[in-house]
């Protein structure tokens, strides 16, 4: 069981760039990380909000659409964030250039 | 009321014998109500057997009263008008003066137990107020006299002799009444209704008017006294949480959606929940199962969690899109080259004609690793799709293991779908009509039909008759329908039709049988053959092309070089047939400008251009000593060719020289190459090779696109042939390099 969790997590790894990976539970707790602790934590605290605004944004607007994926590039950095009622998954790129 | 009518007799016939007093009816008039009269005392019935007596006693009925007040037996008479007096002067409507009550049974008591009388059980009804209600006691049923009483009693007491015609009287009975509820309102027609609205009037005086002021007395009673103990139980802890929620426009836009369409896909993905849990706890609660009741210990409950999101579909999806952005950021200029959006400049200065080959990504993972690619077919619909299949190429390779993946150029990385199999895959092809049918044939001659929509393995239709290698698959329309070509190892060529039906159905239309003699095409020694009988006459079928224009037309190419023309009007046999190649055949391919050429690569380490109409070969690539597997047509330039020759990939071009390729390009890993193709745009090369890996090439500094490419073409074989004139008078006849299109229309409905 907990193959096809390291297998996933390999897959996203093998990519060219991508300096971690987290995955949070509904409650807004890291359940699986590839990063320290530390940036962990502020990841997961502050992506989750910002993605319930997000979602709220798009809602307010029309409530029929949903919030699907979210992208926040910076220059160092390129953060991934897929939301979902019973997780977010958040993948952190660097550019390879 | 119903005091006024008479109730209508029932109309039973029971045979009834009795010895009695005359029924007496006694009926009550209101407002008259005598407390009793006087009744004789009935004669007692004295019944002996067998001289004794044996009379029954009279069951006292007012013993057993206290539960049976609201008892009316079937055997008492009660007509309506004894039955539901109201008495207007006290009671009110319905209700029991139970100190009346009282006082009337006390003295039917007295009565009653002076005169002795059988009778079955008391009827008191709370309803009769204080009439009396004397059942009419009259009607002595005593049944007792039937039954008990001896034959040899007739003759004791000298009864007649029974007469020949007994006459039987029937009576009706007075009508039994089950249940009666009383209206508790009167019309104000009625006789009664002065009496109500008094009544009325007294109650509401008594109650809300100034009857209220009466003079009351506070009495008090002694109660029993109840023990109590005092018990204390324990309730398990209750468990609270505080959570905020907020209400905003789209919260109450999704609890509407709930709750009017309740959705199924929510519930779907509840109930995939709930299975997978129940999987989670069932594991879990084998006990034998020592390995996962362990790991349930070491997991905690975050991992139990993580491990039910990650299989679940969300998650999946989810995965693809971010490995997809993550291919885009990674790969966005080779992207970008393959559709398209990024080509060199034509107008630029230095331009020179190299036909360089650059890599753009390989298609490869771990599950890759060692595993030789087959075949390569591109979706029809979506050019970004590859359908790569993994089986086996030497005939020594016993445990190859086979795999179907589907890759996208979004993300070159992961396949987006990956079929395991366990017989080697041969060959696939994608069907132009539907875009996810994909059909694959099989080392072991299975040909399976799979919906590539599903990420589990999703078989539409498949066929297991054969146990030859399927070579070849071709989707054709011929139709409305669009039907499977597969060749076989053992020669044949079967078309399968998809119905509706849970199988295929299949029709042997050619059995490319072995050809004797000398055959046209190219020129070829004479193979030394023994006297022995020949097993089996049929040669493998190793490739399948369809002509470009006439749709009842097409060609097999065999692994003895022999290329059989056939049609599908005409079934087992071939139209024409000439020898294409010294050894197997691999491809056949149709040149996308003129129609009529077309190329041919095999086992002779060569690769051949015809004409059709041209029983000899137009031009031959140069001699190797490695098989060429694989060539085909660049979409985009109509003279530019690839071919893979070991681990080589070489590009040829027409127009220029054939003696020898214009570019050579070494695999990067240096494995064998096993397929080419270029894309739908003709901007990129697939090369398969047997490591499993696909590579993606674009061409670079390539000549730029003709505006007549047929003539091309034909000025560019007039020069290659200048050597041979009578090709070149023979290809002078043939006219066009194109079939035209008018003289197949009759084909075309």
């Amino acid at each position: 069981m907990s193959n096809e969790v390291e297998e996933t997590m390999k897959r996203i790894q093998s990519h060219k760039g991508v300096v971690g990976t987290i995955v949070v539970n509904s409650e807004g707790i890291p359940i699986k990380t590839t990063l320290d602790n530390t940036t962990t934590v502020q990841y997961a605290g502050l992506i989750s909000s910002l993605a319930d605004k997000a979602r709220s944004v798009v809602r307010d607007l029309d409530p029929s659409n949903d919030l699907t994926f979210l992208r926040i590039r910076s220059k160092k950095h390129e953060i991934m964030v897929a939301p979902d009622k019973e997780f977010i998954l958040i993948v952190v790129q660097s550019p390879t250039d | 009321m119903s005091s006024l009518e008479h109730s209508k007799r029932s109309a039973t016939k029971s045979v009834v014998s009795y010895e009695g007093p005359p029924i007496i009816r006694k009926s009550l008039r209101p407002r008259d109500a005598p407390k009793q009269k006087s009744v004789p005392p009935p004669r007692q019935v004295i019944i002996t057997v067998d001289g004794k007596d044996v009379t029954p006693m009279p069951l006292n009925p007012y013993l057993f009263e206290g539960g049976r007040e609201r008892q009316i037996s079937i055997l008492d008479n009660l007509t309506k008008d004894q039955s539901f007096m109201l008495q207007p002067h006290h009671s009110s409507l319905g209700r029991v003066d139970s100190q009346k009550f009282q006082t009337n049974l006390l003295l039917q008591k007295q009565e009653v137990e002076s005169a002795a009388f059988t009778h079955r059980s008391i009827v008191t009804s709370a309803y009769f107020g204080d009439d009396i209600v004397i059942p009419a006691f009259g009607s002595v049923v005593s049944y007792s006299d039937d039954t008990s009483v001896d034959v040899e009693e007739a003759e004791a007491f000298h009864e007649p002799a029974i007469p020949d015609h007994i006459s039987l009287v029937l009576k009706e009975t007075d009508t039994f009444f089950l249940l009666d509820l009383p209206s508790c309102s009167v019309s104000k027609d009625s006789e009664q209704a002065e009496a109500v609205e008094e009544d009325n009037r007294d109650y509401e005086y008594l109650t809300k008017g100034k009857g209220r002021n009466r003079k009351v007395l506070t009495v008090g009673v002694q109660t029993v006294e109840v023990l109590r103990k005092a018990r204390d139980t324990e309730t398990t802890k209750k468990r609270s949480r505080n959570t905020g929620t907020y209400v905003s426009g789209w919260e109450m836009y999704d609890t509407f959606q709930t709750v009017e369409v309740p959705s199924s896909d929510e519930e779907r993905s509840d109930v995939s929940f709930s299975e997978e849990e129940k999987l989670d706890f069932g594991m879990q609660d084998h006990k034998l199962n020592e390995e996962s009741s362990m790991e349930s210990y070491r997991m905690s409950t975050e991992d139990k969690q993580l491990n039910k999101i990650v299989k679940s579909r969300a998650f999946r999806d989810a995965l693809i899109v971010i490995e997809r952005i993550l291919g885009n950021n990674c790969y966005n200029e080779e992207q970008k080259r393959f559709k398209g959006l990024s080509d060199p400049d034509v107008f630029r200065e230095d331009i020179e004609y190299k036909y360089k080959l650059r890599l753009l990504w390989t298609y490869a993972n771990d599950n890759t690793e060692g595993k030789c690619v087959t075949a390569v077919a591109l979706n029809s619909f979506n050019e970004d799709i590859v359908a790569v299949a993994y089986g086996k190429y030497f005939y020594n390779d016993r445990q190859c293991v086979g795999m179907v993946m589907i890759w996208n150029i979004k993300n070159p990385r992961q396949p987006e779908r990956q079929y395991d199999f366990v017989v080697p895959v041969t060959s696939i092809a994608f069907s132009n009509v539907n875009p996810n049918l994909l059909a694959i044939g099989f080392y072991n001659g299975h040909l399976k039909i799979l919906d590539i929509s599903s990420p589990e393995i999703n078989v539409i239709r498949e066929d297991t008759t054969f146990f030859e290698p399927v070579w070849n698959i071709l989707w054709f329309k011929q139709g409305d329908e669009e039907d499977l070509m597969a060749s076989f190892g053992d020669g044949r060529v079967c078309r399968y039709q998809i119905t509706s039906a849970e199988y295929l159905k299949r029709t042997q239309i050619m059995v490319t049988a072995a050809a004797e003699g000398k055959l046209k095409g190219i020129k070829y020694l004479k193979k030394c053959e023994g006297k022995d009988i020949s097993i089996t006459g049929f040669d493998q079928a190793r490739c399948l092309a369809l002509h470009p224009t006439d749709p009842s037309t097409y060609f097999v190419g065999t692994d003895e070089g022999v290329v059989h023309r056939c049609s599908t009007n005409y079934y087992n046999e071939h139209m024409d047939l000439f020898k294409a190649h010294d050894g197997a055949i691999h491809t056949i391919r149709f040149s996308p400008f003129a129609n009529k050429l077309y190329l041919t690569c095999g086992d002779d380490f060569r690769a051949r251009l015809w004409v059709d109409g041209i029983s000899e070969p137009l031009v031959t690539t140069t001699r190797s000593l490695l098989p060429a597997l694989d060539v085909d047509w660049s979409p985009e330039n109509p003279t530019v060719i690839a071919t893979i020759r070991g681990t080589d990939i070489l590009v040829w071009d027409l127009q220029r020289k054939m003696y020898q390729s214009q570019s050579v390009q070494k695999s990067p890993k240096g494995v064998f190459n096993t397929v080419c193709r270029f894309t739908t745009n003709g901007r990129c090369l697939m090369v398969g090779d047997m490591g499993g890996n696909v590579y993606v090439y674009s061409l670079e500094d390539m000549p730029i696109r003709p505006f007549f490419p047929e003539n091309l073409i034909l000025q560019s074989l007039k020069r290659l042939l200048v050597t041979r004139p009578d090709l070149l008078k023979k290809l002078r006849k043939l006219g066009s390099l194109n079939f035209d299109k008018q003289n197949f229309s009759k084909y075309f409905n």
